[in-house]
């Protein structure tokens, strides 16, 4: 028997299946060929292996299981007990009606959710939420109408103040324009001495509110074509423009707000500021504007019953030509 | 331990006993017969499909088929004989039904290292044994398992009844509806296929 023939049949040998005339056959064989030895040695450990595998044995709940799944229409009863486990508390009718709408509610609030996500709504509590939206809706459309809408551009905003009382009240202010250098000092001769340290601050101020961009943008775009920016102003230019940079600063202070401002053409001086000022503040403007210089005639006062906003005309006018309104260059 | 269990399930009076009752009406007489076979049972569907939930699923649904037909059982051959062949037809259409073929492709892309299906739960009998060995073990036995897990399903069946589960031939002939020769030629051709796989490893 040749090799391939003794190792087909090695696993009968193994399992004692072969008849005795075989097995022999194949004894005598392996005494001498180390081949046939070493596949009948593999062969029996591998065996030995199988053998000694560990049993996997069935769950602990296999037989419960099995009962599970011997249960008519088991899939039914786990339904049932899904369905209805919680709801084994017996709920009276009417509790049963508010439970059942507060859960349409939940759910219908808990759909609208993705909606509201992308609509970029945070998801707060919804009903105050919406609320709000109302409310700011409603209050914003009356603003439109009021004309107190805040707009991106001031000019827009200033366009739509129509209801307001027309009443303008115009001051004119008298302003040293022979020495340009020099602050321009209040006629009053008390206040020369701090003049120097007010041209400065002021002139810093001036230059803080050009620089700060949005006023400056603010009074820009109050500006006619024709008009000049502030950011052109300089040199000896300056001789009024300190006072306008001052003027429009203390009236953003009181909550006012400046309309325009003309410039005259030839010299790009300011010439007059038109500006809303609230009511209540209208006493300690006209105060700051007469440290700026006289009036010529003295402001006049208003009634309390007058509206909450004053539109005010402030012209610049120079100090040695007091008697007329222009402005002379020197 | 296999010797013990071999015992314990090869009380084949036992088996006709309980068959009897439960045959007469006694339904209980069934849950009995659950837990003598179920551990034997359940071992060979876990070796045939290389998986502990497949063969958690295999096992109950042979014991569900054999409570529905067990009323026509004539004891032609021994109950738990019956009862094997209901399990190896059961895991064989397991392996053959296509989700389970998928699902071991998707295993084999992976890698064979990598996800092995479900293994069994930790061996609390060899407590005895250090925690080295216990790994080897467990190591050895994954390696065995993918080893038999690749045979052919014919060839398959025969090493499981025979190397893993003991049975003798005829046994075997009579589960896998086979003859004597069939059932021979395929165990050496199944022995030669794990020993090549598993080479030195062994």
């Amino acid at each position: 028997m040749d090799c391939s023939k003794i190792k087909e049949l090695l696993s009968e040998y193994i399992d004692g299946t072969l008849d005795r005339r075989t097995k022999a056959l194949i004894e005598e064989h392996l005494l001498t060929c180390r081949g046939c030895k070493e596949e009948l040695d593999s062969l029996e450990a591998l065996l030995k292996e199988l053998r000694s595998l560990d049993a996997v044995d069935a769950p602990d709940d296999f037989l419960e299981k099995f009962h599970e799944r011997m249960e008519p229409s088991p899939w039914f009863r786990r339904i049932m007990r899904i369905l209805f486990v919680p709801w084994r508390i017996k709920i009276p009718l009417e509790l049963t009606g508010a439970v059942a709408t507060v859960l349409l509610i939940v759910s219908i609030i808990h759909i609208q959710q993705p909606e509201r996500e992308m609509a970029g709504i945070p998801i707060g509590s919804t009903e105050s939420m919406i609320t709000k939206k109302i409310t700011a809706d409603t209050l914003e459309s009356r603003l439109e109408k009021e004309g107190y809408i805040s707009e991106p551009t001031f000019e827009e905003r200033t366009a739509k103040q129509p209801k307001r009382e027309e009443r303008t009240i115009e001051l004119a202010l008298l302003l040293r324009t022979d020495e340009p250098e020099r602050v321009h000092a209040p006629g009053a001769a008390l206040e020369a001495a701090p003049a120097p340290r007010k041209r400065g601050a002021t002139i810093q101020e001036e230059k803080t509110y050009m620089l700060s961009p949005p006023r400056a943008r603010i009074y820009r775009e109050t500006e006619s074509n024709d008009e000049i920016q502030p950011g052109k102003l300089k040199g000896k230019k300056q001789s009024i423009t300190w006072g306008t940079g001052e003027v429009k600063d203390f009236i953003g202070l009181i909550g006012g707000k400046v309309i325009s401002v003309e410039y005259e053409k030839q010299t790009e001086s300011p010439q007059s500021i038109h500006a809303e000022i609230p009511a209540k503040h209208y006493g300690a403007f006209c105060e700051k504007l007469k440290h700026l210089g006289p009036f010529r005639t003295p402001p006049p006062s208003i009634s309390e019953k007058d509206e909450e906003i004053i539109r005010m005309r402030i012209r610049f006018v120079s100090y040695l030509n007091s008697h007329d309104g222009e402005f002379s260059h020197p | 331990m296999k010797e013990r269990r071999k015992k314990s399930t090869s009380a084949p009076h036992e088996d006709s006993a309980l068959v009897k009752a439960f045959q007469a009406g006694e339904k209980a007489a069934f849950d009995r017969l659950v837990l003598k076979h179920k551990d034997r049972l359940f071992n060979l569907c876990y070796w045939f499909l290389g998986d502990y939930q497949e063969a958690n699923d295999s096992a109950q649904e042979a014991f569900i088929r054999a409570y529905r037909s067990l009323n026509k059982f004539r004891s032609e051959s021994t109950f738990s004989t019956w009862l094997y062949r209901i399990a190896v037809n059961t895991c064989k259409n397991r392996l053959k039904s296509l989700e389970y073929r998928l699902r071991k492709k998707m295993v084999w892309l992976d890698g064979p290292g990598k996800s092995e299906g479900s293994n069994p739960p930790i061996d609390i009998e060899d407590e005895s044994h250090s925690p080295v060995i216990e790994l080897e073990r467990k190591e050895r036995m994954a390696l065995i398992r993918k080893a038999v897990d690749s045979l052919p399903s014919e060839q398959k069946t025969v090493v499981v009844l025979r190397d893993i589960d003991g049975l003798s031939y005829e046994e075997i002939a009579s589960i896998a509806g086979l003859n004597l020769g069939t059932v021979k030629s395929r165990l050496a051709r199944a022995r030669l296929g794990l020993r090549k796989r598993l080479g030195r490893a062994i």
